[in-house]
């Protein structure tokens, strides 16, 4: 009777329970998506082939995704050599001053975007303030030396290690001292240590930081447009473009189907690789992490220089943009730093403005609340892909991660078309034109990282402390509750800032989506910086991406406080 | 008290329990022995409740728990990892389960106390967090864990074999003493024949999912029933047929269609008159000797073939090469048929 | 405790958000009340001109340089009570066309009339005519909803240290043609813009041929294929403007009305190119969004009258350099417009056609051409 009891309430309960929320889900994150989809691609009743046939026949489109998907795997290699070094120096040896390097280090998370892109521009451009004293040494070097390919590689790769500084980093942090220990016992050189049993013990977090990098790479968007010039032109911005309009929308989304599929193709085969050299940890007591000491003095020499030197070049370019936001736009793109024509010009056009700061504070409740929301729909769903890989699961993993490719444009629409009338699932309320929408495209379009970073903290869970959990009487709820989400909250600290961060400047969603009395940041960022506006007014990105970096680095310490308890 | 009848347990076409029937008595030290892979972890959480049999019956006192919820068991489990909770200290650990069953305060506190002194764990290394502690002590604060709710059952998974070879002897002891002490029943799984023998009042020999043999330490090994059993208990020179060739008996000569195994400590280099009368002898050279305190063994070649012997006789000088009779006595051989 | 906090402060903020979002509908209640006779005399001609003070959402691609603080200024001392939102011209149209089931905005100030027509394809805005229609009249094809305000040829410059009026191109195909031009002129970078796309408009629209592939002849085809070929794409981090003005690349185009803000950013007096077969132009329009709340859309209504009035428009056009559409206010105009407006020549071009070609044409130039 009792077991039957059981077994019955389980059911019932998981029946109820699995209906509401996959229900709610389908109809939040992922109906809006395939709508867009299925009007974009068969709006004319059927498909229509045409523009497959000119896409395939269009050699720039052909060029550009080689130039996308060569970018994506360059990047990996690169960032994976940075984010390393730079965890190495932070973490693993000692090297002078690394306080300070841990601050320059976090400038990746900061700032990032269009504006610090813009900002190397300033620097390195034709025009910018680098290459004009460049040119006064060296009158024959070519103005356009910072562009193409290796610029669009260099720029990305100093500002793509935010992943290694929060997650890659945190896996160094916890390996067992003894393992390095009983290599240097054994006699194995420091070097040998370092690739054959430090490194290999951080494979599956670097793994999982490569694979994000890889699509920061495929859907690069505003390096490329600034930095790539004519010669090094990448696929998004052309998806972009056409998203725009209306007649073109369907190229938009067959290219990033067609993206999206080699990604999926691309990750499947590394997951496959990734499960193949699986591997745990085995280790009871471990040792905290001592930092080792370089022993040659010419490596230390050179190391301790690298060190400095990438932090100042993450860190330089965000300086200007402080410098930036106080000069006047001439002097901007003349090259001309003169301190005596900087003033409060910009900051007092910003809150002078009839929004004033009031972005500031729009943007920073609804990054949070989305920042939230995701992580724990993802907490949950996260679990139930892991717990059981079935069929239902795995193609709601994959329809999750729809985001990813879809650009965020039509992401928009479809969210504005599905609840553009009242629906059952939203009570009989119209969503369009409220307050909610915005919110509901932020959490779509931070679903796939964020599940993606949560499957692999479970994953990392020894499975012993559910079930000692478990055995010692408690329930799966408080099991859960009390044992593994206090493992988690490192990760969970991490993920909700590396969404908020991403959400405070969000533009592409927000612009269609936002309450007229709500207007976020990036919506005011990027009408300062509109091709309509005069030149002036372009300064005021500026003094935003100053705001931003502000509200950035308090987050930063704060979440980083939360994680040390 | 523990019965399980027709247990089969398969995760998706593999068969890790076939067919298994086991009976665990009230307050015994029972340990499952076998080598990795042979189904007795499995058969240890589909105790707990981790697994669920796909066929077959589990019995606590004659209440069927098969389908019952891992937390109303009531089966303590110490963890082959320990499965502390990182985020927790010392003391919290051990009272978690406690407050899950919604003790009072006042009972908490004692039970704390009772626990930490039979695992010896100091107040200082209550507050400690769990990270902080060293291998030995972290294990004594998964048995505190385990003791806590004072169990009728405590199953353990493998628990010394993260340890050193000292620690996990002393807390061997220990272990045996709180067992002795408690009066819990206790199920122990292990590969190490050494902790099975020295800790068990009965052991369960496991292979490839089948129970070879149930009996107690002596039983086993002296009286080994399968072949498997025999190898994996102690230590066993196989007869080839190079010995059999050379083997001179007393009695009559062995039987050339089973497999035949004799124990190290049963192959002997010498032997009284009357002991030699009734002794097989094979003459074999002597090549080399591995010491460790108590005991000796050396081996020597029969043709090809290695033999070992044990021996407490830390006096003769041997070199290799030296020619010996080795004696062994007929009731020492262990003859299986051959499958 | 913590945890407590930090969902109280949650729940806190979801309120504010919510909770703001609905008062802006709620608070019609009283004032309907109060207005009395106004509901009633929804959808008639007769208008009160005495604004009520409710809330309207502006949206418009003119708010930047302070634009934004003088609209809202000069509206509150009219009595009106906005709120400006700074939306690109297709952001904008997107928005009214894709809200047009629960509008959040009340009147569209900015984008171009072949945007308008577009959402007004859709019934997403209201039918009215503004007091100053006749004095606008004959500038664009009238649809009853949106009306111009201000007209936007795009026209060509050229640094007057590098080219005379006689050095100068005399045509766009001048461009292209000859060589003494080829990398010096700058081309669009990006096809979402109003002036890019009438800038390729107007050099297709020279080329219309029914049996051309998408309506445009091979040659024009290949014209459009020089044009890009020869120019300069202005990369991201530089101005086009700033570029005439160092000389870097001396000959780039504009709207006419960001002609006087860019000229005194970079300190300079542009040659500005007349061409033959004159200058794609289009204009510059305002409407009303159409709202299940009559009073909204009557006080928008109010707001759009007052704002192409003479006085107002005027005003605005003598601080920003526009080329003003309503006749009465011409004076206003500042000198370097008006002398533009005295002179060029608008392209004589079937918009409509284009207009309707164009995202097709950009499509074909960025897959094959650009």
């Amino acid at each position: 009777m009792m077991e039957k009891n059981y077994r019955l309430r389980h059911l019932l309960m998981t029946a109820a329970a699995s209906v509401i929320i996959f229900g709610g889900i389908f109809v939040f994150l992922i109906y809006p998506n395939l709508t867009l989809l299925k009007i974009t691609l068969f709006s004319k009743g059927s498909f229509d082939f045409q523009p497959v046939r000119q896409i395939l026949g269009s050699d720039r489109v052909i060029k550009c995704l080689i130039n996308s998907f060569t970018l994506a795997i360059c990047l990996t290699i690169t960032v994976n050599i940075l984010g390393i070094f730079e965890i190495l120096v932070l973490d693993y040896y000692e090297v002078k001053g690394s306080k300070w390097l841990n601050i320059a280090y976090h400038s990746p998370l900061i700032c990032n975007g269009m504006v610090l892109v813009m900002a190397y521009n300033f620097l390195f451009g034709g025009q910018g303030f680098v290459t004009a004293n460049l040119m006064k040494a060296l009158p024959n070097i070519n103005p356009l030396w910072f562009r193409g390919f290796g610029a669009v590689l260099l720029e990305m790769t100093l500002a793509g290690t935010s992943n290694h500084i929060m997650f890659v980093r945190d896996a160094l942090r916890s390996i067992d001292y003894q393992t390095i220990e009983a290599a240097q016992n054994m006699g194995v050189k420091s070097r040998r240590i370092l690739t054959k049993v430090v490194l290999p013990t951080l494979r599956p977090s670097i793994f999982a930081a490569s694979i994000l990098t890889f699509i920061v790479g495929v859907s690069a968007f505003a390096t490329p447009q600034v930095l790539g010039g004519e010669n090094f032109e990448t696929i998004n911005p052309l998806i972009h473009s056409f998203s725009n309009t209306l007649t073109t929308r369907n190229y938009a989304a067959i290219l990033a189907i067609f993206l999206g599929t080699v990604t999926v193709v691309v990750l499947s085969i590394s997951n496959y690789i990734e499960k193949r050299g699986n591997y745990r940890s085995v280790s009871k007591s471990k040792t905290p992490l001592k930092k080792q000491p370089i022993q040659s003095k010419g490596v230390r020499v050179i190391v301790t220089a690298a060190a400095y030197m990438v932090a100042l070049m993450q860190t330089i370019p965000l300086l200007f943009i402080f410098i930036f936001s106080f000069m006047p736009v001439k002097d901007l793109y003349e090259g001309n730093i003169d301190v005596r024509n900087m003033s409060l010009k910009n900051y007092i056009s910003v809150f002078t403005s009839t929004t004033g700061v009031r972005p500031v504070f729009t943007s920073i409740v609804y990054s949070a609340l989305a920042a939230v929301v995701v992580v724990s729909i993802m907490l949950f769903l996260a679990r139930i892909i892991t717990k059981k890989q079935t069929k239902v699961t795995m193609c709601l993993e994959l329809f999750l991660q729809i985001p990813w490719f879809l650009p965020a444009t039509l992401i928009a629409l479809g969210l504005i078309m599905s609840f553009s009338k009242p629906t059952v699932f939203t009570m009989g309320k119209t969503l369009t034109g409220t307050v909610v929408l915005m919110l509901l495209g932020y959490i779509i379009i931070r679903t796939p990282y964020t599940l993606r970073m949560i499957k692999s903290a479970y994953a990392s869970i020894d499975g012993a402390l559910e079930e000692a959990a478990r055995n010692l009487g408690a329930s799966t709820m408080k099991t859960y509750f009390k044992v593994l989400l206090p493992v988690l909250m490192p990760t969970i600290f991490s993920v909700f800032l590396l969404n908020f961060i991403g959400l405070l400047a969000e533009y592409n969603v927000s612009v269609f989506l936002f309450h007229p009395m709500y207007q976020p940041l990036g919506v005011v960022l990027n009408a300062a910086t509109r091709a309509d506006t005069s030149p002036d007014t372009q300064m005021l990105s500026f003094v935003y991406s100053v705001l931003i970096m502000i509200v950035s680095t308090m987050t930063i310490v704060f979440v980083n406080r939360g994680k040390k308890r | 008290m523990i019965k399980f009848s027709g247990i089969e347990i398969k995760f998706g076409d593999f068969v890790a329990i076939s067919s298994l029937d086991l009976e665990v008595h009230q307050g015994e030290f029972f340990t499952f022995l076998g080598p990795s892979g042979c189904g007795k972890t499995t058969t240890l959480r589909s105790l707990v409740g981790f697994i669920k049999p796909t066929k077959g019956k589990i019995e606590v006192n004659g209440q069927d728990i098969t389908d019952q919820p891992i937390e109303k068991r009531g089966i303590g489990m110490v963890f082959q990892s320990y499965a502390l909770f990182p985020t927790m200290t010392v003391e919290e650990n051990i009272v978690f389960g406690l407050k899950e069953h919604k003790w009072p305060q006042d009972k908490i506190s004692q039970r704390l106390k009772e626990v930490a002194a039979m695992v010896n764990l100091t107040d200082a290394q209550l507050k400690k967090n769990v990270s902080e502690l060293s291998g030995g002590q972290q294990q004594r604060v998964a048995i505190a864990r385990a003791l806590a709710l004072n169990p009728k059952i405590i199953v353990l998974d493998e628990p010394l074999s993260n340890l050193d070879a000292k620690l996990r002897k002393s807390l061997r002891t220990e272990l045996k003493k709180i067992q002795s002490i408690s009066g819990t029943t206790m199920i122990y799984v292990t590969h190490d024949q050494e902790e099975a023998l020295t800790l068990s009042d009965r052991i369960a020999v496991f292979n490839n999912g089948c129970v070879e043999q149930v009996g107690t330490p002596r039983e086993i090994y002296y009286h080994p029933n399968t072949e498997f059993v025999a190898n994996f208990i102690g230590d066993t020179n196989k007869i080839t047929e190079e010995i059999l060739d050379r083997i001179e008996g007393a009695g009559k000569p062995l039987d050339r269609d089973k497999n035949i195994y004799v124990r190290v400590e049963s192959v002997k280099t010498e032997a009284s008159l009357e002991m030699q009368k009734e002794c097989y002898r094979i003459e074999a050279v002597y090549d080399s000797e591995e010491f460790d305190g108590i005991t000796i063994r050396r081996t020597y070649k029969v043709g090809e073939t290695d033999i070992k012997s044990v021996t407490t006789n830390r006096d003769a000088k041997l070199t290799r090469g030296d020619k010996a009779v080795l004696y062994i006595h007929p009731d020492d051989f262990m003859e299986f048929a051959r499958g | 405790m913590k945890k407590w906090r930090v969902t109280a402060t949650v729940l806190a903020a979801v309120m504010a958000l919510s909770g703001c979002g609905g008062q802006a509908e709620e608070t019609k209640a009283p004032e309907t009340a109060a207005a009395g006779g106004t509901a009633e005399s929804a959808g008639t001609e007769a208008l009160s001109d005495t604004p009520t003070g409710k809330k309207i959402v502006v949206v418009t691609n003119n708010a930047s340089n302070g634009r934004d603080v003088w609209l809202k200024e000069n509206a509150e001392k009219a009595g009106f009570n906005i709120e400006v939102v700074d939306l690109g011209g297709g952001d904008a149209t997107a928005r009214v066309i894709s809200e047009v089931n629960n509008p959040t905005t009340n009147v569209i100030w900015g984008p171009s009339e072949d945007q308008f027509s577009s959402m007004v394809a859709v019934g997403a805005l209201a039918e009215f005519t503004p007091d100053w229609a006749d004095d606008v009249s004959g500038l664009s094809a009238v649809n009853g909803y949106s009306w111009p305000y201000e007209i936007q040829p795009k026209i060509l410059v050229a640094n007057p240290d590098v080219y005379t009026a006689e050095t100068a191109p005399k045509n766009y195909s001048d461009l292209w043609e000859k060589e003494e031009f080829h990398g010096k002129y700058a081309v669009p970078t990006s096809f979402d813009g109003n002036t890019n796309r009438a800038i390729i408009g107007g050099i297709l629209a020279q080329y219309l041929d029914e049996n051309g592939e998408l309506g445009v002849s091979d040659e024009g085809w290949s014209a459009i294929s020089a044009y890009f070929e020869y120019g300069y794409k202005t990369p991201k981090g530089e101005d086009d403007f700033g570029n005439m003005a160092s000389g870097k690349v001396p000959i780039t185009f504009t709207f006419a009305s960001g002609l006087k803000n860019k000229s005194e950013t970079f300190g300079i007096e542009p040659l500005v190119i007349y061409t033959e077969a004159g200058e794609p132009t289009n204009t510059n329009q305002v409407a009303v969004v159409n709202n299940k709340d009559a009073e909204l859309v009557e006080e928008s209504k109010r707001f759009v009258n007052w704002l192409g009035s003479a006085e107002v428009i005027g005003v605005y056009a003598q601080t920003n350099g526009n080329m003003l559409a309503n006749k009465s206010a011409s004076e206003y105009m500042v000198p370097m417009i008006r002398d533009i407006q005295n002179n060029y020549k608008p392209q004589d071009v079937d918009w409509t056609y284009v207009n309707s070609m164009m995202d097709e044409w950009v499509a074909k130039i960025q897959l094959e051409i650009y």
